[in-house]
């Protein structure tokens, strides 16, 4: 492998969790490979203008979720592909714990939300400000912070109603 | 269902791939890199290559001295495509270096507006096809009027240029309705998200 692959791969390595929590967030489980691997190749596209001067955390999450916003699923790419090999190098096998079915409902939750939405509720989840959320999106940050509100109440009723079987 | 609860869940170590996942992922991602990147360099190289064939011959041929004073045009059509050729991969190189500091409403943005402009060269395209077959009908009947041409041959010229012309009309239209279209609806929904 040639050294500016290797360079790249020490680069996206920090980086790799969040690709995968936004490909399992923005893609339904037979997808989510297929997106891992778009959100990769446009970081990969994305990295030579990429500007020092902004934190890599905050550059990765904007090419990943504009990568992810506007992804589109390819059935046939995916059909071609053998899919049991990939979804197990994407979820992790949680064993016994008891997080594991919870988490699983929170993503199903999230995939039902329209897509700008759910990069609003990933991002915030992800731990980033609201003011950097609001630069990210272009909005403005008291709009991000009404429509996380009414996002959070969302997502709580829709894992609950999930877990009561409804 | 309490949020806080829902955010522990997500900060959880069952939501981080485990440490030998993340060497396999990276490894199979690593792979997949090279492949696309030899493949882009193989799409690149066939044009280079074709176009370096052809510049060699007509090159052998101006050399030989029987190129320049009759065949001028083909030498004068290759520039151009020299030109074309390197104008667009010199776009495609500037594209990646683009800063993509723009905020994702913006990227939506210009993705319709480029979207817009794809559509308004097909009705461009569409409206251009009867104006280009009326010229190339008179260029042919000239041909066969000056005795350079047989009716025969100018059949078969404009039987070739009508079928190119009809395959590109139909690969156009079947990329509008199919492509074009359902990508414009996709980005107006998205851009209505933030309305």
């Amino acid at each position: 492998m040639s050294r500016d692959h290797d360079n790249f791969a020490d680069w996206l390595a920090p980086h790799l969790p969040m690709l995968h929590r936004t490909a399992r967030a923005f893609a339904e489980a037979p997808d989510q490979h297929d997106l891992l691997q778009e959100l990769t190749l446009a970081l990969w596209r994305a990295r030579p203008s990429f500007r020092s001067e902004s934190a890599t955390g905050t550059f990765a999450h904007r090419v990943a979720h504009n990568a992810a916003l506007t992804w589109k699923r390819g059935e046939v790419r995916r059909r071609l592909r053998g899919v049991a090999v990939e979804t197990e190098l994407l979820v992790r096998d949680t064993g016994e714990d008891p997080q594991g079915p919870l988490l699983e409902r929170l993503y199903a939750a999230i995939r039902t939300l329209p897509p700008v939405e759910r990069s609003l509720v990933l991002l915030s989840l992800d731990g980033v400000p609201y003011a950097e959320i609001a630069r990210l999106h272009g909005l403005s940050e008291s709009n991000v912070g009404a429509r996380l509100t009414r996002l959070r109440q969302r997502l709580s009723t829709l894992v609950k109603e999930d877990a009561d079987g409804l | 269902m309490d949020f806080e609860r829902l955010e522990q869940v997500w900060r959880s170590e069952a939501n981080r791939p485990s440490e030998e996942q993340q060497a396999r992922l990276m490894e199979e991602l690593m792979t997949m890199l090279n492949a696309r990147r030899r493949t882009e360099f193989l799409l690149a190289a066939i044009p280079f290559g074709a176009m370096s064939v052809f510049t060699v011959v007509a090159g052998v041929a101006a050399y030989r001295g029987d190129a320049f004073a009759h065949d001028w045009p083909g030498l004068a059509m290759l520039g151009v495509c020299w030109v074309v050729l390197i104008g667009v991969f010199w776009n495609g190189f500037r594209a990646r270096r683009r800063p993509t500091g723009q905020p994702m409403r913006d990227t939506l943005e210009s993705l319709l507006a480029q979207n817009q402009a794809a559509r308004r060269n097909y009705m461009t395209f569409c409206a251009l096809t009867p104006v280009f077959l009326f010229p190339l009908w008179m260029a042919v009947d000239h041909l066969k009027d000056d005795g350079r041409m047989s009716a025969a041959a100018g059949f078969q010229a404009m039987a070739l240029c009508v079928f190119a012309l009809a395959a590109s009309y139909g690969w156009n239209t079947l990329r509008f309705y199919w492509v074009m279209k359902p990508e414009q609806r996709r980005l107006e929904h998205l851009l209505a998200e933030y309305e």
